[in-house]
């Protein structure tokens, strides 16, 4: 892809996939302000990203897990974040009007917080807070539905006080 | 449960954000919009989750880093506030004493002005290129930002005493003058600086332009207007057909092309 067509493609992305990504970051981060400013951040991943997307997805289902990973490693990154999410999970900023609740699953999100393991904390996250099925998670993800069975038992490991 | 509504519906049997993405971004086959539509019919939370996301705000100006931008627009440090770092060439500086005139167009009159400037923007098209794929003329206009520029689209807002730059591209050559509207129907030269066209040669390359502009304090509707004519024109012939012109509207001048960027200037 020349720089002038890899340009063109970014700013189509932009336009069309923009608001899709700026509702996938609102659900981090409350903030319009701040969200706007990640939405940015996104797309600077992206432009960087722009090469590796071979269209074995959809643009959205390809956006929607880019944005979704910088938004854990950013708040993975910020240490005040970061401690009320060790308080309270990730649940905390969710605000989606059809969250699970319960007290197991409370756990299950602070120990997803208190993973070290990005990967594992994307596929909690579809899983417990986006609500997705392993079919679902596993064609988002790009692995086997065997997987991210595997994953979710280890985060429900890690809830149950063991290591991850 | 089903593959089908495996990629729609939460476990809990509510809409998947990730679904209404796709169906926004038009990604989704009938059947499954049809299956998202009876859902949304009849449960309130996800019609609402539904309807908040069509109404979305408006997205902000891209600001693309300079190492990007760089790849397609050589950038180069601005240590002076209103001096432009888009163009190849060394840009005009904007101030009080040198800015370009604003042409005050009404009823066919010109009244030089000196306070003025404006901007230039770019289609609405998805990717660039000129419109309707065929022959013509694209505009891209920048805001320039310290070492950044940010690309400003359609209906993008801008402030006064920001300075924009340009870029265009065409697919056959002639003449190009890019020119601006301000809410109060003023017209003002954005390039070149004169307010009469150059020679422009049209291919492939979206080509960055000497010209910079600051804006002034007039606040509301801007319009850049970039024009591509097999003959030679100037302000004076165009000036006071500007004023209807909107993106998407007929050649204002027989044997032109043109591409129209609308912005909002509000204070900041």
């Amino acid at each position: 892809m020349s720089t002038h067509a890899a340009h063109a493609r970014l700013d189509e992305l932009y336009r069309k996939y923009g608001p899709v990504v700026l509702r996938r970051v609102r659900r981090f981060y409350r903030d319009p302000e701040e969200a706007r400013e990640v939405l940015q951040e996104v797309f600077m991943r992206v432009a960087d990203k722009l090469d590796t997307f071979q269209g074995q997805s959809s643009p959205s289902t390809w956006l929607y897990q880019v944005a979704t990973r910088h938004c854990i490693n950013r708040l993975r990154d910020d240490a005040r974040r970061r401690e009320l999410l060790d308080q309270h999970g990730l649940s905390l900023d969710w605000g989606n009007p059809v969250t699970p609740a319960g007290q197991e699953h409370h756990a299950v999100l602070s120990a997803l917080w208190r993973s070290a393991n990005p990967d594992l904390m994307e596929i909690g996250i579809y899983y417990h807070l986006d609500g997705m099925t392993h079919d679902e998670i596993a064609r988002v993800v790009g692995c086997s539905r065997r997987t991210v069975g595997n994953r979710l038992l280890e985060l429900q490991t890690l809830a149950r006080g063991g290591e991850s | 449960m089903t593959d089908l509504r495996s990629e729609l519906f939460r476990r809990d049997g509510h809409l998947l954000d990730l679904a209404l993405d796709r169906l926004l971004t038009d990604e989704l086959r009938p059947d499954q919009v049809a299956l998202i539509e009876a859902h949304t019919a009849a449960c309130p939370p996800c019609a609402e989750l539904m309807a908040q996301a069509r109404g979305e705000e408006e997205l902000p100006a891209m600001v693309w880093p300079e190492a990007k931008l760089a790849e397609v627009i050589p950038l180069r440090p601005s240590t002076r506030p209103q001096r432009s770092s888009l163009a190849e060439d060394a840009p005009a500086e904007v101030t009080p004493a040198n800015r370009a005139p604003r042409w005050w167009v009404a009823g066919g009159g010109v009244l030089l002005a000196a306070a003025a400037l404006l901007l230039v923007g770019r289609p609405g098209e998805p990717e660039w290129q000129v419109r309707g794929g065929g022959e013509g003329v694209g505009i891209e206009v920048y805001r320039q930002g310290g070492v950044s520029a940010e690309r400003l689209f359609e209906g993008a807002t801008v402030h006064p005493n920001d300075t924009l730059g340009f870029r265009a591209q065409a697919t056959t050559s002639g003449h190009l003058l890019v020119l601006g509207v301000d809410s109060q129907g003023s017209v003002y030269p954005c390039h070149p600086a004169s307010g009469a066209s150059e020679p422009f040669t049209g291919g492939a390359d979206v080509k960055a332009l000497s010209s910079a502009v600051t804006l002034d304090a007039t606040l509301g509707e801007e319009r850049i207007v970039a024009l591509l004519c097999a003959e030679p024109i100037s302000l004076l012939d165009v000036g006071a057909s500007l004023a209807a012109v909107r993106p998407g509207s007929p050649p204002v001048r027989p044997g032109c092309t043109q591409d129209v960027v609308t912005l909002r200037k509000v204070n900041p």
